[in-house]
């Protein structure tokens, strides 16, 4: 597993500095083939909107070529790299459209979340996808649902407080606290999964 | 802010979750606090939440689109006067001169790639470090990196500054911190081309200098 995963690093690397240091198309459209699925399904979790979604893709992979030479192993993988991407365009689309309709809609939005058959009831067949959502279910409810609606949900500190109708310095303990288990369940998967410094 | 408040913020941080301001002032006093090792694992285990996800089918459309946007972006490198005269703008003119000759060099995608490869130039020691680096600047982008390696140990209240110079004026180009393995990589935004030395100093933290107060521990070159 350790040398697939090495492997599979190296790969994307490599792919990386082809699009910095050449500018190959080829280069990023193998990063799309290989990533593009998971973006995709991360920014449909965030926006539920298909089209919103695909334009986060089509900028994240876009920022991807722009950028490639920012990326650094300091940083972790590729794939971590080229999500936080994703997610933080995720992140300023989410805020952009922080609208009466999200304001509207937001007392079903933790239960919704969390109740997504994809991530929660079904059995996994991928092992990484299975350890790590098994990690979050292992956290407390309360936790693992502050964590969905700040990652998720891209909600903030005090947005999350007034969702949940719970106290700003709750909100920021139930993300410690759950951050530092999920610290604790993952290490082990992390070390393996991702052999960074 | 203190390490208290830093650290109940940290994995909100993490998760997207912190305002502009709360980010501004964790990133502020972590540039000059280094006890709180819990923010790289939890970067990491935010960066695994994605992973919790089934992957998706993007329509084809979305790819197609994105690929136009690319090949769209190397097009305008094509008209770009030759103002780059190191090796790679010779090889881009003579890729150039074959296309005009029509000795079969038609895939104008090359030229592109070459008028923006990247340049790079070495640094060398200056004084009792062993410190090493190389400096790579993708002109296209007007982005380098700057890779160290050994570099010097560094009092907790210092941080290293790189200088751009030219004419002899420096211009502070960033601080950073050496990695737990005296190695760091630097990323400067600019026409860096346009100097003549880079180097780096010792400054007092945790913004640095605006002129450098001591001798350049490694430089290079960048004519």
């Amino acid at each position: 597993m350790m040398s697939q995963v090495a492997g599979a690093e190296d790969r994307d690397t490599n792919l990386v500095l082809a699009v910095a240091e050449r500018r190959d198309p080829d280069a990023l459209a193998r990063l799309y083939d290989l990533y593009g699925g998971i973006a995709y399904g991360l920014t449909l979790r965030m926006i539920a909107d298909p089209g919103m979604a695909e334009e986060v893709v089509q900028e994240a992979f876009f920022n991807v070529w722009r950028n490639a030479a920012s990326y650094s192993e300091d940083r972790g993988s590729v794939r971590t790299w080229l999500l936080s991407i994703v997610h933080n365009l995720g992140i300023d689309k989410l805020r952009r459209l922080k609208s009466k309709q999200r304001l509207d809609s937001q007392i079903e939005v933790p239960e919704d979340a969390l109740q997504r058959p994809d991530v929660w009831n079904e059995v996994e067949a991928d092992l990484e996808r299975q350890r790590i959502s098994q990690a979050l279910l292992a956290l407390p409810r309360e936790q693992r649902t502050t964590i969905e609606l700040a990652y998720f949900g891209g909600y903030s500190h005090s947005e999350i407080a007034n969702l949940l109708r719970i106290p700003l310095g709750t909100v920021k303990g139930r993300l410690r606290l759950g951050m530092e288990k999920l610290r604790n369940l993952l290490t082990e998967t992390t070390m393996e999964l991702s052999p960074e410094p | 802010m203190t390490c208290k408040e830093v650290d109940e913020l940290l994995a909100g941080l993490a998760l997207g979750g912190a305002s502009p301001e709360e980010e501004r002032l964790v990133q502020e006093h972590l540039s000059s606090c280094h006890v709180h090792n819990q923010v790289a694992d939890y970067r990491r285990i935010a960066g695994m939440l994605p992973m919790s996800l089934l992957p998706r089918d993007v329509p084809d459309l979305t790819k197609r689109r994105l690929m136009a946007r690319v090949y769209k972006d190397l097009e305008p490198q094509l008209l770009r006067p030759p103002v780059w005269r190191r090796a790679w703008m010779g090889l881009a003119a003579a890729a150039l001169a074959l296309l005009a000759l029509g000795l079969g060099v038609r895939d104008y995608l090359v030229t592109a790639q070459l008028a923006a490869a990247p340049v790079q130039w070495k640094l060398g020691s200056a004084g009792d470090a062993a410190t090493t680096g190389t400096l790579v600047y993708l002109p296209a982008q007007k982005t380098a990196t700057l890779m160290l390696d050994r570099l010097p140990t560094l009092q907790a209240s210092q941080v290293f500054e790189v200088w751009l110079i030219k004419d002899s004026q420096p211009v502070a180009a960033g601080v950073f911190r050496p990695g737990p393995d005296g190695a760091a990589s630097v990323l400067l935004k600019g026409d860096v081309g346009s100097y003549d030395v880079v180097a780096v100093t010792s400054e007092p933290g945790p913004t640095g200098s605006t002129t450098p107060t001591s001798q350049p521990f490694v430089a290079g070159s960048l004519r």
